[in-house]
């Protein structure tokens, strides 16, 4: 089955992000930045991950946005495409597990100076990003938009169309909010 | 301003210019697009809401993606998502501006503050609220008990022209119904 994007959904899962980031802002720096272990990333690396992600996508989603040569319409519910939809299975954890575990590459690397870097900032950078993400979803529900594919941010083997990338940011935001919560645990 | 509005959506309570003057300038009003979502599941609902014109809707997405429609609000009556209000807590429900429309509005502190500055409003909060809980039973037990011909039948009887410009599936979903079987009976009548 293919997984069926629907924009009213995706804003409803963005707003839980949301609202469990504010949660997140109020924990103590002791808490944001230690590791479970030295392999594995404390939660302010994580929130750091994910707004790289993001900023991976922007000017992509931006251009994207900005077709107006080959408009369509406005998304009321789309089906993935074979390759995102491949991809975009593979997010959710299952029993409890986060599966299919992938190598970050050095593009995606959280470089945090946790000494250095406020824990508010990187927490609110990541509100921007949840913010901007919900507003591009926002703006195909109610405007028609061009369903041409571009490059996925790991290059031209992967291509996505604008609903496609951002259920993929949203989904791997997804995975990574359920790291935060074992870590926590 | 919108005071004709005010008092027929208020009534029965007996509102004055000059004594009820804070109730009617608290209003504000606001303007949405076809489309538009005026409050968002996973956000607290901060306004209570007097239609000027336009028709909303309320709904709810299942697990799956699919919206349940769950009421409306149209021209003279109250909107919002009165739940998240009261309680100040996350909605589970969006409320979309179905048509273009034109709503006034106030926030959580001026509705509390009408209570405290005018204690004829606990009377109307407590017919408001007979009513709001009256008719939800009412729509419970049509649910549950009438047949889909039924509930359409009754939905013809008592809805607004207005709610008839809106697209079917909404009022399909509102039903419980398909929008082919809704659409069906519509073709039936007409």
């Amino acid at each position: 089955m293919r997984v069926k994007i629907q924009p009213e959904q995706q804003i409803q899962r963005i707003n839980h992000l949301k609202n469990v980031l504010k949660e997140y802002a109020s924990l103590s720096d002791e808490l944001l930045i230690q590791r479970p272990n030295e392999k594995s990333w404390s939660v302010l690396e994580v929130i750091k991950h994910m707004s790289i992600g993001h900023l991976a996508y922007r000017e992509k989603i931006k251009n994207a946005l900005a077709n107006t040569e080959d408009k369509v319409q406005k998304i009321d519910e789309l089906s993935c495409t074979v390759i995102p939809n491949y991809l975009i299975k593979r997010f959710p954890p299952s029993e409890g597990k986060i599966r299919f575990k992938m190598k970050t590459t050095k593009k995606f690397q959280p470089m945090i100076m946790e000494e250095q870097v406020p824990s508010a900032m990187v927490i609110s950078e990541l509100e921007e990003c949840l913010d901007e993400l919900k507003g591009w979803v926002d703006y195909y529900r109610t405007e028609p938009i061009s369903l041409r594919k571009f490059n996925s941010a790991v290059g031209a083997m992967v291509r996505f169309n604008i609903p496609e990338a951002c259920e993929f940011i949203l989904c791997h935001n997804e995975r990574h909010f359920y790291q935060i919560e074992k870590i926590l645990k | 301003m919108y005071q004709s509005l005010l008092k027929n959506a208020f009534t029965p309570l007996n509102l004055e210019t000059e004594t009820h003057s804070f109730f009617f300038n608290c209003w504000r009003e606001v303007e949405f697009k076809k489309g538009e979502l005026i409050t968002e599941a996973g956000r607290v609902e901060n306004y209570f809401y007097v239609v000027i014109e336009g028709v909303q809707a309320i709904y709810i997405l299942t697990p799956q993606g699919e919206k349940k429609v769950i009421g409306f609000s149209f021209d003279g009556s109250f909107s919002g998502v009165y739940d998240s209000f009261l309680k100040c807590r996350d909605s589970h429900y969006f409320l979309e501006a179905i048509t273009p429309s034109r709503l006034i509005r106030i926030k959580k502190e001026e509705y509390d503050q009408f209570f405290e500055k005018y204690p004829e409003f606990n009377e109307w909060g407590r017919i408001a609220h007979q009513e709001l809980l009256i008719g939800r039973v009412q729509r419970e037990v049509e649910l549950i008990t009438l047949t889909a011909k039924e509930r359409f039948d009754v939905f013809m009887e008592r809805c607004p022209d207005k709610l008839l410009e809106i697209p079917q599936k909404m009022i399909a979903s509102y039903l419980n119904m398909t929008p082919e079987t809704f659409s069906r009976m519509r073709a039936s009548i007409s």
